[in-house]
């Protein structure tokens, strides 16, 4: 798979293939170009994802992801916060990392990277279609794919 | 377009086309509940060589490499990587905070450098507050204070 570099950071996004940053108003265009698999109902989809940004209060910044796992990165990260409940302390980032990178490694396979947070800049390399960076709240959210390569000599000491 | 991000940016917002020196990077007033908790941690893949998964390393400051400015505060929070790796990754980060102000400027600069010198493919974080969980290959992974600033690398892909 074609590996992609973005220039990432809390205020500004720019991919190095000069792609404009898709908006939710612009979804439909900038989305179905990232689909790898035709969706039968593409703006459908896309209106149902949109919807879910709204409702979730999250704002969609850059993708490079087929549209289902977008839509499951949006709903597992705001069902994380909610499952935070006063009194209790609010989960650091570092955990809702965690949990979110596992249920991609689960889910779609090995190898997933996730950041989150208020101030941050990133420079990262991902495979085609698996990139998203989005907003939730105040965070800022950064789930990225990369390639596992079989180990077949002893790592350099 | 830099209005409307405002709502989301906890940092001072940035012109997209001229590049601008920052004397301080205002970042919430959670930075040091958010310093002294989050932390990056690491996650082996199964295709990757097996390691022990308890990190007993201690911080420790490393001398600045650059005498003729004041020296930054060097703190090696954890880390997977031969001394000398981890010695030319605060190098380079040195040189980049000096070359650029702004956190994926810097970001971008520290992961080229070792996608160049130690072959693809690296990512690189850097930010005063954020959490993460990634998977690296084994002895490729650095986590370290600049001063006020985080600087995540690792390999992977």
């Amino acid at each position: 798979m074609q590996k992609v570099s973005f220039l990432l950071s809390q205020m500004l996004s720019i991919t190095m293939e000069e792609e404009q940053e898709p908006k939710l108003i612009h979804g439909s265009k900038a989305m179905r170009m990232h689909t790898p698999t035709p969706n039968p109902n593409p703006s459908q989809t896309i209106m149902r994802l949109a919807s879910l940004a709204i409702s979730f209060n999250v704002r969609l910044k850059s993708s490079h992801m087929p549209l289902h796992m977008q839509e499951h990165a949006l709903r597992h990260t705001r069902s994380l916060f909610l499952l935070h409940h006063p009194p209790s302390p609010k989960p650091s980032n570092t955990l809702i990392a965690r949990a979110l990178k596992k249920e991609f490694d689960s889910k779609y396979g090995l190898a997933w990277h996730c950041v989150i947070g208020n101030s941050f800049g990133s420079f990262v390399s991902h495979t085609g279609g698996g990139f998203i960076y989005f907003s939730i709240d105040s965070l800022s959210v950064l789930l990225f794919k990369t390639e596992v390569h079989l180990v077949t000599q002893p790592p350099p000491t | 377009m830099l209005l409307r991000r405002r709502r989301f940016d906890k940092t001072t917002p940035l012109a997209t086309a001229l590049p601008q020196k920052l004397t301080h990077h205002q970042s919430s007033f959670r930075e040091t509940e958010r310093k002294m908790s989050e932390d990056a941690k690491k996650n082996i893949a199964g295709a990757l060589t097996a390691r022990p998964n308890s990190d007993d390393q201690k911080p420790s400051p490393l001398p600045s490499p650059a005498p003729a400015v004041p020296p930054k505060k060097v703190i090696i929070k954890s880390a997977d990587m031969i001394p000398d790796m981890q010695k030319e990754a605060v190098d380079i980060a040195v040189a980049a905070f000096e070359k650029y102000n702004v956190e994926k400027d810097v970001a971008e600069q520290i992961k080229k450098e070792f996608d160049k010198r130690h072959g693809p493919t690296w990512h690189c974080i850097v930010g005063r507050n954020f959490g993460s969980y990634v998977t690296h290959e084994t002895n490729h992974f650095v986590y370290f204070y600049l001063d006020q600033k985080a600087v995540l690398l690792f390999k992977s892909g």
